[in-house]
């Protein structure tokens, strides 16, 4: 069992540290978003799992050589054993509650922003149906949700061309049909549980570049890349009260660089390799069921 | 086909056109559709009472409806909350593109100026 733990812990190690920080620095997410985005879900996934068995590992390790073992001992379990499976618990409880915490404030913004865009905003069929705000300053985004809206602002639709607005129009009707929400919640939530890990606050970023990412492709895919390329510019320079958007989050410039000169798809060896990385980590915690029996 | 959201939004339009208190009676009047009863101008008053767009005044003997705030003052919450960037509001809308520094801009128009 002791043995099971070093390997939980050494796998959570790479899990959480040298994994995370090798994918936020290679090249190859921006050729392949999706791809870095499911390994991105398995390390995220795989350390909740593994912090979560290392935990259990340790409260059973005392009471017996594999967990089915220590389990039928668990009357004679002393404080550690108590102590680890509390620690546990909490973990688990923590998690938990911030997701659904994280989620009902997402969800109450959204259904706030969505009242008042019905209100004010006059739909444009000519525009896929988005909700068009009466304001100068260049806005566009989207409300994602089973009633979801495009909302762009007046100063978006003067600011740009025809064939540029169909192009952000693209962009952000692929982030709902795609429900890239969903995508980023579970990183926002993990970060607001961890906010002081590294590895956390890395995760959230790339994610959200990287369905950013996606979006571009699926809108380059009907519409030209320099149109959407023009309309970040414009909409990046539009006026916006500076400040207010100023601060960092999906890389405009790496975006645009992207869309005017397109990196070729990774390989499919490549692509084989990262698959194969992806099932590695996420079925890394089985290792607390395998290593007992094995050693 | 009236969807509610039409209706609440239309029902919106006459109390922001209103320079004092109407009661559902005015409001029905104002919209000037016989196809809509009385009782469903009612049911609209009270869901926009509920989402806190319309405050109701019970002291006259017919209850009086206002907005609660102006169109205007509607965009302006809708713009702030929009431009805000608060992690859960960056969860919640997903924008296109945010403001860039002048570096960036200038970078971007050297770019764009090579294709």
């Amino acid at each position: 069992m002791y043995a099971a733990a070093l390997v939980l812990a050494g796998c959570l190690l790479l899990v959480a540290t040298a994994l995370p920080a090798w994918l936020a620095h290679v090249d190859w997410p921006r050729r392949s978003p999706a791809l870095a985005l499911v390994l991105w879900q398995a390390l995220g996934l795989a350390a909740g799992l593994l912090s979560l068995a290392l935990l259990t590992t340790l409260a059973l390790a005392p009471l017996g050589d594999t967990d089915l073992d220590a389990l039928g001992h668990l009357g004679g379990a002393r404080w550690p054993t108590v102590a680890f499976l509390v620690l546990a618990a909490a973990v688990l409880l923590r998690l938990l509650t911030v997701l659904v915490a994280s989620t009902a404030r997402t969800l109450k913004a959204r259904h706030e922003n969505r009242v008042l865009v019905d209100l004010v905003a006059s739909r444009n069929l000519l525009l896929r149906g988005a909700s068009v705000v009466d304001h100068d300053v260049p806005l566009a985004y989207c409300l994602p949700g089973l009633r979801p809206r495009l909302v762009l602002s007046r100063g978006t639709v003067e600011l740009l061309t025809s064939s540029e607005l169909q192009a952000v129009v693209a962009h952000e009707q692929a982030h709902l049909a795609q429900r890239h929400d969903l995508v980023v919640l579970p990183f926002v939530a993990l970060q607001a549980t961890f906010p002081a890990v590294p590895a956390v606050a890395t995760a959230q970023a790339e994610v959200a570049l990287l369905v950013e990412l996606m979006a571009d492709d699926a809108a380059a895919h009907g519409h030209d890349r320099t149109q959407l390329a023009r309309a970040l510019w414009k909409i990046g320079t539009g006026g916006a009260p500076l400040g207010a958007l100023g601060l960092a989050g999906d890389d405009v410039l790496l975006r645009a660089r992207r869309l005017l000169e397109p990196p070729a798809r990774l390989g499919l060896p490549a692509r084989a390799g990262v698959t194969l990385l992806a099932l590695v980590v996420a079925a890394s915690p089985l290792s607390a069921l395998v290593v007992p029996v094995l050693v | 086909m009236w969807r509610l959201g039409d209706l609440e939004r239309t029902v919106m339009q006459a109390l922001w056109a209103a320079d004092a208190p109407l009661t559902g009676r005015d409001v029905a009047a104002a919209l000037a559709r016989p196809d809509l009863a009385y009782t469903t101008v009612l049911t609209v008053l009270t869901r926009l009472e509920k989402k806190g767009l319309v405050r109701r005044d019970s002291a006259a003997r017919a209850h009086t409806y206002t907005a609660v705030a102006s169109r205007e003052d509607h965009v302006t919450d809708l713009m702030q909350q929009a431009l805000g960037h608060a992690g859960d509001r960056a969860a919640a809308l997903q924008h296109f593109a945010r403001t860039m520094t002048a570096d960036e801009a200038a970078a971007l128009r050297a770019a764009l100026d090579e294709v």
